[in-house]
């Protein structure tokens, strides 16, 4: 199964390429890199389009980008102070298209309109299908717990920071819903 | 340990269930991050690296990635666009510059002003990142609603009365809140978001009602206005993405459906503001993509085009508020992808522009409320971000 591996984050790296960038804004570039993709995959489960979801990319960094002097390292990790933008960013497109998205907070690979050679490259369609039918019938809640721990690579503490949740809550809340999804996945598709 | 163990550590652990292993491992393949789409890599890092400028069109929200090249006119295109200025200022003097009631056909045709008289007073909530103070809605006593986005990225609404900000925050700690309508009464409407959701809401005398049309996909409704009576207009989303209008009066929810506005995702009617007649207007999509304003008066939709308006997907007019005088205000967004404010008043429209507003499709003006004494308050956006505005008529 072809994958792209999330880049792992350390912590005080981290907080040392946040400190240069906030010194230096030439540096954010490396913050960017590390981001972007993740960033995309969230945004695309939110739009429509491609070209939707680059549009919003962009602005989640040239955000981040201006507020970067605010941001401070031992209140929030990056990441999840990034997608917090992130997720106003959304929020806040759908408010001023007026609109909302079908398939909001379903993974690009899952939607109806995906790529098919994205599909049969990612994961056989039997099982494409089951995950399908298993996300839609999830309440948004759900769908943006696993979004953002598997297309953002979040931790559970990042997640909770994300969505205003508690730490341990969250944890309960992905165990929990992994476990009814586990039993409904073996069931026969309809 | 396997890789996808030490990659979900908190969610695996050795001697798993073989089938908590294959799910996680799908939707790890399902979601996995994967590259943009290299023009549209390129045309963010270069953003980046430039540090903006960001293009924003107001009307649509559309945030674009590549702005448009200003155009050089050539004599032939300049000549051809005088001709139909040429012809509108014939058609003027012809008409006595007599105002045009709605026609049968359901159109207001309409005809355009340059300017309006006034002053434009910018609105910035002091406790919001500079560029992120929209102003949405003005009752007569004066008041103004609207939202701003503090350091954090959260949004909060605002009520600004005689001079002082008040940050109107749910209680329930939803983390964003946008206030986007006030009646002569004091009571607010707007949204607010919690965990992807979206929900309507009433706020009266200091209490938060929230509002969901159980038409509508569970946190989908979106509260937009509301008039002296209390009667509240918003709109929905149905399963298939298509936005619909609706009216809340005394419990009750009816749907407003504009019959020209298309069926497909993304389209629809989404009823903006009411007055106290019970006139509603907004905007439908129709099924090309392009909007429209639209007045309902007594069971009929009236499209209203703003005449300066681009046609097409890429243009369009946004019809906001009304007030007791039949005055409506709204958007437009034109030919260059500029977003404009108007003012419809006895048939003639009249566009609105901030002088602080950046030119082109990377600023613009968009007008969202007007009282009875005819104030207007709207947006513009500049090379910082977006502000509030409020324009004192006289």
């Amino acid at each position: 199964m072809a994958q792209t591996e999330a880049v792992p984050v350390a912590p005080a790296d981290e907080a040392a390429l946040v400190a240069q960038a906030q010194s230096d804004s030439n540096r954010f570039g490396t913050l960017y890199e590390r981001y972007r993709e993740r960033i995309y995959a969230y945004l695309r489960s939110r739009t429509t389009s491609e070209e939707d979801a680059a549009d919003l990319t962009q602005y989640v960094f040239v955000q981040a980008l201006a507020a970067l002097a605010h941001y401070r390292v031992h209140q929030v990790t990056f990441g999840a102070w990034l997608f917090r933008i992130a997720r106003n960013v959304a929020v806040d497109f759908h408010r001023r298209r007026r609109a909302t998205v079908p398939w909001d907070l379903v993974p690009e690979a899952l939607q109806p309109a995906a790529p098919e050679d994205l599909a049969t490259r990612l994961i056989e369609q039997e099982s494409l299908a089951r995950l399908r039918e298993l996300f839609v019938a999830l309440n948004t809640e759900s769908r943006e717990l696993l979004t953002l721990r598997f297309a953002g690579q979040l931790t559970a503490p990042e997640i909770a920071t994300v969505i205003g949740a508690s730490e341990a809550a969250t944890r309960k809340r992905l165990t929990r819903l992994l476990q009814r999804m586990k039993e409904r996945y073996d069931e026969p598709a309809h | 340990m396997s890789p996808l163990t030490k990659r979900y550590p908190d969610l695996l652990g050795e001697g798993d269930d073989p089938a908590l292993i294959r799910l996680v491992a799908d939707l790890d393949a399902a979601c996995a991050p994967r590259p943009l789409p290299p023009r549209h890599a390129d045309a963010i890092g270069g953003a980046i690296e430039r540090q903006g400028p960001l293009v924003i069109e107001p009307a649509t929200g559309r945030v674009g990635a590549y702005p448009r090249a200003p155009r050089r006119p050539s004599w032939a295109a300049l000549a051809a666009a005088a001709l139909p200025l040429l012809l509108l200022f014939v058609l003027l003097v012809a008409r006595g510059y007599r105002s045009s009631p709605p026609s049968r056909s359901g159109t207001v045709p309409g005809v355009a002003t340059p300017f309006v008289a006034g002053r434009f007073i910018t609105i910035d909530d002091p406790k919001g990142v500079k560029g992120t103070s929209y102003a949405y809605g003005i009752d007569q006593q004066g008041d103004i609603v609207g939202t701003y986005t503090d350091s954090t990225s959260a949004s909060h609404g605002f009520l600004l009365h005689q001079g002082r900000y008040t940050t109107l925050d749910d209680p329930n700690g939803a983390y964003n809140i946008f206030a986007e309508g006030i009646n002569p009464r004091g009571d607010i409407v707007g949204r607010y978001a919690e965990v992807g959701t979206l929900h309507g809401f009433l706020l009266r005398r200091g209490s938060y009602t929230t509002i969901d049309d159980p038409a509508g996909m569970l946190g989908s409704t979106d509260v937009l206005g509301i008039n002296v009576q209390g009667d509240v207009v918003g709109s929905y989303t149905d399963s298939a993405g298509t936005s619909h209008g609706f009216l809340l009066r005394r419990g009750r929810y009816t749907t407003l459906d504009d019959p020209r506005a298309g069926s497909s995702n993304g389209q629809g009617t989404t009823p903006h503001g009411i007055d106290q007649q019970g006139n509603i207007v907004g905007t439908y999509t129709d099924s090309t993509g392009a909007s429209h304003g639209f007045l309902l008066r007594r069971g009929r939709y009236t499209t209203l085009d703003d005449p300066n308006a681009a046609r097409g997907a890429n243009g369009g007019t946004t019809a906001s508020d009304i007030n007791a005088r039949g005055d409506i205000v709204g958007s437009y967004v034109d030919s260059t992808g500029a977003s404009h404010g108007f003012l419809l008043r006895r048939g003639r429209y009249t566009t609105l522009d901030d002088p602080k507003a950046a030119r082109g499709a990377t600023g613009g003006t968009s007008a969202w409320g007007i009282d009875a004494r005819g104030d207007i308050v709207g947006t513009y956006t500049d090379s910082t971000g977006t502000h509030g505005f409020l324009l004192r008529q006289g």
